[in-house]
């Protein structure tokens, strides 16, 4: 009995260590979140795809989905968080203290159909920023304005 | 040449010391861990102080901007409201501090990463007209969301304490 029971507290044991960096996984690299906002019945942390469209943008998830107007924009924020690998370094490593993770963040302020004034804040994969930040600015004609230098370098590469 | 497996359960019915080591070691990293993060929720809020009488200083709770008229914060004991339209100082700061706690509990290396606070005051004038202000922590990951929805919400921009913090509070 002891013997089962000993099994099992270290296989939960394992088991948790090998989930606690599960729990730090990312975005994939090509899709977007809805962090949050004050879009209605919008539900947060949706992860879906944020789509460019001819007139409008829309986040489509399994569960949110929206559709914000180029014309409606009318401020478009573009920010990062870099942050250390405190979770896998206490997990893994102490070594992963060294290296950094970015999340990167766009909020889009837009009027909806009453006018009212709205934001909607999506994490977007690293692999989508340029070509929605360039989009947007193209389909807008509104300037995205970059939380810093280090932002707007790796954003635009300038 | 054979090699001895190692007993489970030794002979006197208890667990091997190599075993017992072993698990100890588990059992104590992840409470160390729990430990290490102890603080603030990343998704929560508190109420740190201001002139709000129905709320104790130090109270946990949620807070949430959906609805479209009223900003409140849900605590354990009920909501505590405040009317968007009301609302007319929005201050953003922060204090940094090193990982003390972690680099005790866990690795040195954990002192050259900072640890944030995130504070939000709340400039308001109550149904009397009278001035009123509350202060919340805020959770790290509802930073950004949180000031994004009240400037959309209340028409203001938020005041930032320096420049680290309106970096801070736009990058999260």
């Amino acid at each position: 009995m002891r013997h089962c029971l000993s099994g099992v507290l270290i296989a939960t044991l394992c088991i948790l260590f090998l989930l606690d960096p599960m729990a730090f996984a990312g975005l994939g690299n090509h899709s977007a979140m809805y962090v949050g906002g004050t879009v209605s019945g919008a539900s947060e942390h949706a992860e879906g795809h944020f789509i460019l469209g001819d007139t409008s943008a829309a986040f489509e998830s399994k569960s949110v989905s929206f559709t914000i107007p180029y014309a409606s924009v009318d401020s478009l924020e573009y920010g990062e968080k870099a942050g250390r690998r405190v979770g896998l370094s206490i997990a893994i490593s102490p070594l992963f203290l060294l290296s950094k993770k970015r999340r990167h963040y766009l909020t889009v302020g837009y009027l909806d159909d009453q006018h009212k004034q709205q934001a909607a804040v999506l994490e977007l994969g690293k692999d989508i920023i340029f070509p929605t930040l360039h989009t947007l600015e193209t389909k807008t004609g509104k300037k995205v304005e970059y939380q810093d230098d280090e932002a707007r370098k790796a954003a635009t590469g300038k | 040449m054979k090699q001895e497996k190692l007993p489970l359960v030794s002979r006197y019915g208890t667990l091997s010391w190599t075993r017992k080591a072993a698990a100890t070691i588990l059992v104590a990293t992840l409470l160390l861990e729990t430990a290490a993060w102890a603080g603030l929720g990343s998704d929560k809020a508190m109420y740190v102080g201001g002139t709000v009488s129905a709320l104790k200083e130090g109270t946990e709770g949620h807070v949430s901007e959906k609805n479209e008229d009223l900003f409140v914060f849900h605590f354990q004991d009920g909501d505590f409201k405040i009317p968007y339209d009301h609302v007319n100082d929005l201050e953003y700061g922060q204090k940094a501090g090193r990982r003390l706690g972690v680099a005790i509990a866990v690795t040195w290396m954990a002192m050259f990463s900072k640890k944030r606070k995130h504070y939000l005051t709340i400039g308001y004038t109550d149904e009397n007209g009278k001035q009123e202000a509350a202060v919340f922590e805020l959770g790290k990951d509802i930073v950004r969301v949180t000031l994004a929805s009240l400037e959309a919400r209340t028409g203001r921009k938020v005041d930032y304490e320096d420049e680290e913090a309106r970096k801070s509070g736009r990058g999260n």
